[in-house]
């Protein structure tokens, strides 16, 4: 069993192979969530009575964090381990832009959202860590650093040689990992003693964000030849599925995929910040606390 | 005197030496990675501007009679004289190496378009000689490229014609459960050139499509060093 994917040259199968890494990765994410499940004090005085505290608590209910929890854990297993991983590492760039957008797009927003923030303090504290998390968490960091990683990882000059070990390939998961979490730490950061973004300047970002996945699908689409000679020069999975084919089509995953998945996020915000305000200004709302009825 | 490390420091430490000793040991359980038939030629390659090896002296052409797919007599020299020709030894049940090679090659040609380079004489030679019949060697070559023209023979003649590029005769490897085998073969093109009919390059598996557009005229035009 090896620990981890890589490009091995060999002939693809449809023999399952798991990989340790991933495992033992997705193992210690349920058991920290078992851990913290388990633990039942789940709201420290510490986290919301915090001097330091300039945001709020996220919102979220228990259920809804649990939900993001198993799609992000599933979502990060299906990225890390056989067959996607396998595919991703040596044999087709589609599978492995794939991985890369369900990483940036889908797992790290989703496991940001199932981090509580008593969590999320006990983990960072109100000292120099958080201010670590701040900076990070400011949109004019956040994004270019999420873009330059991305495009340093897509680079031929990179990929080509990480992904034939499997300590290279860890370390480009990871950085896809580390692009995704900078991205959304502005708007779905769990630390309470961070501000994040809100409403429509949210929204604001996230289209602005959308230009990420654009930059490194860019070369993929307008190169004439295949710019990654390990997808070029691995034995074929699909016959006609040619690597300048699977290319075109990574560059559509990338790009395509990318956008439907943040407008479908982009879409969900919006429809919710339009419930928030319009239950804002509802008359229940309004209504003084302590009463029981409210009449037209 | 120095003073005595603060607790978290130490736990630090041992984390750290913990995360250390997790990737050694993650390393180590690499097990099935295995070795691939020609890693080797996606490292490095010739650094004199052409992505083939030099050849010198340069090799002559296989003086052999093969067979082509109608099953006429094929007298290799004589019949590629005077004309840019690639020779490449494979199998039709390849899995990995010839169908790659022969669809970078195919789609090379297809990028030059016209020109010099653009329509290179391109030889296959089945060297299964049980299952590379001519309708399968045919069949398999009209789905990657129908100017690649397929040849065959006999043992004898297949070994002589692998003798004349220097590469190690045809090995059959054990037949698994399904009676599929595969075959060792040359993994490489030889391209003899028009002016001397004689070789000057040859292109390693691991060539590229780009490097095949760049260096396919410049063979055309005769340019080898």
């Amino acid at each position: 069993m090896s620990w981890w994917c890589s490009s091995t040259l060999e002939t693809w199968t449809w023999t399952p192979k798991p990989y340790l890494g991933a495992l033992l990765i997705v193992g210690l994410l349920l058991s920290l969530a078992a851990w913290w499940s388990l633990r039942g004090r789940h709201t420290d005085a510490l986290v919301l009575a915090q001097e330091g505290s300039v945001g709020s608590v996220p919102a979220g209910s228990s259920t809804g964090r649990s939900v993001a929890l198993v799609f992000g854990a599933l979502g990060l297993w299906a990225c890390l381990d056989w067959p996607l991983a396998a595919l991703g590492a040596g044999y087709l760039a589609t599978a492995q832009m794939a991985r890369q957008i369900i990483m940036v797009m889908v797992v790290a927003p989703l496991l940001l959202f199932a981090c509580p923030a008593p969590l999320a303090v006990r983990a960072v504290g109100w000292g120099k860590r958080l201010s670590v998390l701040r900076v990070m968490s400011r949109p004019a960091f956040a994004v270019p650093v999420a873009a330059l990683t991305l495009v340093a990882v897509n680079a031929p000059a990179v990929v080509d040689p990480l992904v034939k070990t499997p300590y290279g390939a860890f370390l480009m998961d990871g950085a896809w990992v580390f692009a995704g979490f900078a991205l959304w730490l502005p708007v779905q950061c769990p630390h309470p003693g961070v501000r994040r973004l809100t409403g429509g300047v949210a929204m604001v970002y996230l289209i602005g964000q959308s230009i990420v996945p654009v930059l490194p699908g860019f070369f993929m689409t307008w190169s004439d030849f295949p710019i990654y000679s390990t997808y070029e020069l691995a034995p074929r999975v699909f016959q006609d599925f040619d690597a300048v084919i699977d290319q075109q089509t990574a560059a559509a995953v990338l790009q395509v995929g990318g956008m439907v998945l943040l407008w479908v996020q982009i879409a969900y915000r919006f429809l919710k910040w339009g419930h928030d305000q319009m239950e804002e200004g509802s008359p229940r709302r309004k209504a003084m606390p302590g009463t029981s009825a409210v009449t037209p | 005197m120095s003073p005595e490390l603060p607790h978290w420091s130490r736990r630090r430490f041992l984390g750290a030496g913990a995360v250390v000793s997790a990737a050694v040991a993650l390393g180590a359980c690499n097990l099935d990675r295995g070795s691939s038939p020609d890693e080797s030629a996606r490292e490095g390659g010739p650094t004199d501007g052409w992505s083939g090896e030099r050849l010198d002296p340069p090799w002559t052409k296989p003086d052999v009679t093969f067979t082509d797919l109608d099953g006429a007599p094929f007298p290799f020299a004589e019949r590629t004289a005077g004309k840019l020709s690639l020779l490449f030894f494979g199998y039709t049940n390849c899995p990995d190496i010839c169908p790659v090679y022969l669809s970078t090659l195919a789609s090379a040609r297809e990028a030059i378009g016209t020109g010099p380079g653009s329509r290179p004489d391109v030889y296959f030679v089945g060297v299964d000689l049980a299952r590379d019949t001519p309708e399968v060697v045919q069949a398999y070559l009209a789905n990657i490229d129908p100017t690649f023209q397929g040849l065959t023979g006999s043992e004898e003649v297949i070994a002589e014609a692998l003798a004349a590029i220097y590469a190690p005769p045809v090995e059959l490897g054990e037949p698994d459960a399904d009676g599929s085998y595969e075959v060792g073969h040359p993994s490489w093109v030889t391209v003899y050139q028009a002016e001397d009919d004689r070789a000057h390059r040859r292109y390693p598996y691991g060539v590229r499509q780009q490097d095949w557009v760049k260096d396919l005229p410049r063979l055309a035009a005769g340019e080898s060093t």
